[in-house]
């Protein structure tokens, strides 16, 4: 396992625990960040483009999440807040950080093609979770942004099979 | 009684390509609307809505088959740079989400490779060959023992048959004819009494108006009590 991960998960669980947003805690989370950082930069070095692009996916997300959860936990201890804003997001941090240990462990045994299923999985639930807490962009705002020769190009293609 | 759905590859694709939910205009499949339609009456009881495991696998690689080409045309030999990556991500995440979102409404169902194999090889093929106007050799009727030596002795017949086959149109690809074997086992195994349709929009199982497509659905029907139809006609006749 990832170390960066598994020491982010001990310090959720310690901040879950003293219901306390420490420093501790906080620079974990940036470590947490910096390591999907690290993974983003390895997923496009996968020569199969799709592998490439859903490992890209999955620690873009992880990343940009846990990037917004600082932000929102930082937030919150400037206004010195009871833990209401760690609660609302620990389940989040901790599925984003069971996504970067996965994702660390399928690229560190090069199994990323027997681990793609489930860090897609983590992945949906991840960026659902936080579109429904306005963390990330929601999927139809990105896709907006999309050329759309681009998105005509990929219906295109999906419908080459219908006969 | 509740009909069956058994839902084939091109239907769960079309269901699962429309890219922005709330757009005016939006681009999506030409069969999505009556695709995504068949699935929605799974989860409200109308349908027992099914799939099997290849179906699913086969689905998810064409879709992200249709992505690599939309690369490759969309890009050339340029090497994706990190905004590329957002875009075609962007892309596959909605996909996938509407993909799961649909497999999600759907029972998959395990089948027994053997028994499949069978079936394709005993029972489809033979079918599709037959409207190819090709007729099998006589030993694919045989029975084990007698199978495996009459099919040694009628080696050579066996290459001719199938090098005939090879190249006619009408004759499903390997992937099409298992998905078309597994859904007449699941029928055969779980469900001889409801009406059981396999949805499909690939003229290979639901024909098209030219002869000799237009007898496929007929003589499913006719073989197996597999009702090969497209979404919209499914809709309408379960109501």
């Amino acid at each position: 396992m990832g170390p960066v991960f598994v020491k982010l998960r001990e310090q959720l669980d310690e901040a879950i625990t003293h219901e306390k947003i420490s420093e501790d805690f906080l620079v974990a989370c940036e470590n947490g960040v910096k390591e999907f950082s690290s993974l983003k930069d390895g997923s496009k070095k996968y020569p199969e483009m799709i592998v490439s692009l859903k490992l890209y996916s999955a620690t873009d997300s992880g990343e940009v999440i846990l990037k917004n959860c600082i932000s929102e936990l930082r937030a919150a201890v400037g206004r010195g807040e009871n833990p209401a804003t760690l609660n609302e997001l620990s389940g989040l941090i901790s599925e984003v950080c069971d996504l970067g240990e996965e994702i660390k462990i399928a690229m560190e045994q090069n199994d990323v093609s027997g681990r793609l299923r489930s860090i897609r999985k983590r992945t949906f639930w991840a960026q659902e979770e936080a579109e429904k807490i306005s963390l990330i962009e929601d999927i139809d705002t990105r896709l907006s942004l999309v050329p759309e020769r681009v998105r005509k190009t990929f219906v295109k293609y999906s419908m080459q099979r219908s006969k | 009684m509740q009909s069956i759905v058994f839902f084939e590859t091109t239907v769960l694709i079309a269901a699962s390509i429309r890219e922005i939910e709330h757009s005016p205009t939006p681009i999506e499949h030409a069969y999505y609307d009556s695709s995504k339609g068949l699935i929605r009456l799974a989860p409200k009881g109308k349908i027992i809505g099914i799939i099997s495991y290849t179906v699913e696998e086969q689905a998810e690689r064409r879709l992200d088959k249709a992505l690599k080409d939309t690369i490759e045309e969309c890009m050339g030999n340029r090497k994706l740079i990190d905004a590329d990556y957002k875009t075609f991500s962007a892309i596959l995440d909605k996909v996938g989400r509407n993909f799961k979102e649909n497999v999600q409404c759907l029972d998959r169902l395990a089948t027994s490779l053997e028994q499949v194999r069978d079936v394709k090889t005993r029972e489809v093929l033979p079918m599709y060959g037959e409207l190819a106007g090709e007729r099998p050799p006589i030993a694919w009727t045989y029975t084990p023992p007698l199978k495996p030596i009459a099919m040694q002795v009628t080696k050579l017949q066996w290459e001719r048959y199938f090098d005939s086959l090879r190249w006619k149109e009408i004759i499903p690809d390997e992937i099409d004819m298992e998905i078309l074997s597994e859904a007449i086992c699941i029928k055969r195994d779980r469900f001889s009494g409801p009406r059981f349709f396999l949805a499909s929009i690939d003229k290979h199982f639901s024909g098209s108006p030219k002869e000799p497509w237009n007898q496929i659905p007929i003589k499913i029907e006719e073989q197996f009590q597999v009702l090969c139809n497209y979404p919209n006609e499914i809709i309408e006749l379960v109501r």
